[in-house]
């Protein structure tokens, strides 16, 4: 089962996903990119159906380039959360996306923000979030560990912390992670956490 | 000869005209005018009364200026039923930005849809355009207080300081000279006045004749305030323009 969460720092936000696409039983990649760059300082980390994750997302990613286009502005990252609810909402008593949705972003007026977005479109702006079986792990480590105000430093250790919890107690804990940043410099890929690499394919 | 290409929105004249847009326009240069200046701490906004009457309810009516959000106003000028359904659409508009978005909507972007639903009366659904201009005053987080002009071809720009009605051109040639960068709202609302003075057809002046209104923001918040006849009046007398009652 897929884990996404995220966090709020003192000037940053963290989302962080597992990189595992699964079928069944089996595991199509262990390197697969969970969470989508918006646009230069917004982050949406998703989790859910495999297609309905990436058509939602791409949805959201065109719609927000649109609007930059349309207007000469970009998106604020709370018109962008109620938008995108809008959408799930919308969708919801007909047809609707199977898609939790964590969204981070950094506005200079208001700084790094996270929002939390399940797939029948309740959100709430957040300094913590998790989704998935991981998220038993994820908001116990959090409520233990989190502290407003942490720095980048603070804050890569207690994901490390997370994912140490989910790999060593979830019965089939996905293998690999991904980390994602988002601050005043824009978003941007931090790290990956992979404990399977794939085995190195010779050429031709 | 322009006979053949006037009677139909959807055709141009073999001069790259549309006639019937034009004649809009000429229909809105008989109606009452309305001047609109922006100033550094807000928008001000006047609209000269052409309907003058001691039976009509001044109390309850308002004839030039019509709100539109919390944060946009504007000043009407030409059929006012036209610029009924326009406004309107401008307030869906707003409050369908609003429900998409939780914010309010930028002031550029409702001055453009509404310009494009303008725009659609002259190119299909042989429908006439809308017989009125709009000044748009305004207030948002990305630009700050802004004025926009738009007319019946859908067209619309920001100003620092427009006219719209009748003699609009000799206004906006006034405003030309006197209006200075750094205006406050105070100083934009008497040049307001006495350049709606110097355009108006009638010999006097008084409050009944005029609408003036204000955007500014208070403690964080946009307002929108008509200015009462009283205070009105006091600025009249102030510019010289009336001379002031007999029992003052």
């Amino acid at each position: 089962m897929e884990s996404v969460f995220g966090l709020v720092g003192k000037d940053f936000a963290i989302v962080v996903a597992d990189s595992s696409a699964v079928h069944s039983i089996l595991v199509h990649k262990t390197n697969e990119d969970k969470i989508m760059l918006l646009d230069s300082h917004k982050l949406m980390g998703a989790s859910g159906e495999t297609g309905d994750r990436a058509q939602f997302t791409e949805y959201v990613q065109k719609n927000v380039a649109l609007y930059q286009f349309r207007n000469g502005i970009p998106l604020t990252t709370a018109a962008t959360a109620n938008f995108t609810r809008g959408e799930l909402a919308t969708a919801l008593r007909k047809n609707p996306y199977m898609v939790n949705i964590i969204l981070a972003g950094y506005d200079k007026d208001v700084g790094p923000s996270l929002y939390f977005i399940d797939y029948i479109a309740s959100l709430h702006k957040v300094d913590k979030a998790a989704f998935g079986y991981g998220s038993y792990f994820a908001l116990s480590m959090m409520d233990r560990h989190y502290r407003r105000d942490m720095t980048v430093e603070e804050a890569i250790e207690l994901v490390d912390k997370i994912i140490s919890e989910i790999r060593s107690r979830l019965v089939v804990a996905p293998p690999n992670f991904l980390i994602k940043i988002v601050d005043k410099d824009g978003a941007r890929q931090y790290a990956w956490r992979e404990s399977i690499k794939d085995a190195p394919v010779a050429a031709a | 000869m322009s006979r053949r290409y006037d009677t139909r929105t959807t055709i141009f004249s073999p001069e790259g005209r549309l006639y019937q847009v034009e004649y809009a326009m000429e229909a809105i240069g008989n109606a009452g005018s309305a001047i609109g200046i922006l100033a550094k701490d807000g928008v001000v906004l006047v609209g000269e009364k052409k309907v003058i009457s001691k039976l009509l309810e001044t109390s309850t009516s308002v004839e030039k200026m019509y709100k539109i959000d919390d944060h946009v106003a504007c000043a009407v000028a030409g059929i006012m039923s036209d610029a009924h359904i326009l406004i309107n659409t401008a307030r869906l508009q707003a409050q369908r930005y609003t429900f998409a978005y939780q914010e309010p909507m930028p002031l550029e972007q409702l001055v453009q849809c509404l310009c494009d639903t303008k725009q659609g009366y002259t190119q299909y659904g042989g429908l006439r355009p809308f017989g009125v201009s709009f000044l748009f005053a305004g207030w948002d987080k990305n630009y700050g207080f802004q004025l926009y002009m738009s007319d019946p071809s859908g067209n619309f720009s920001g100003w620092k300081a427009a006219a719209i009605g009748a003699n609009n051109q000799a206004a906006q040639s006034i405003l030309k000279q006197d209006y200075k960068d750094d205006i406050t709202r105070e100083e934009a609302a008497q040049l307001a006045i006495k350049v709606l003075s110097k355009t108006m057809d009638s010999t006097s002046l008084n409050s009944e004749k005029l609408e003036l209104a204000e955007i500014f923001l208070a403690a964080g918040t946009v307002k929108f305030q008509m200015c009462p006849s009283d205070k009105l009046n006091k600025m009249l007398v102030k510019s010289g323009l009336t001379q002031p009652s007999a029992d003052a």
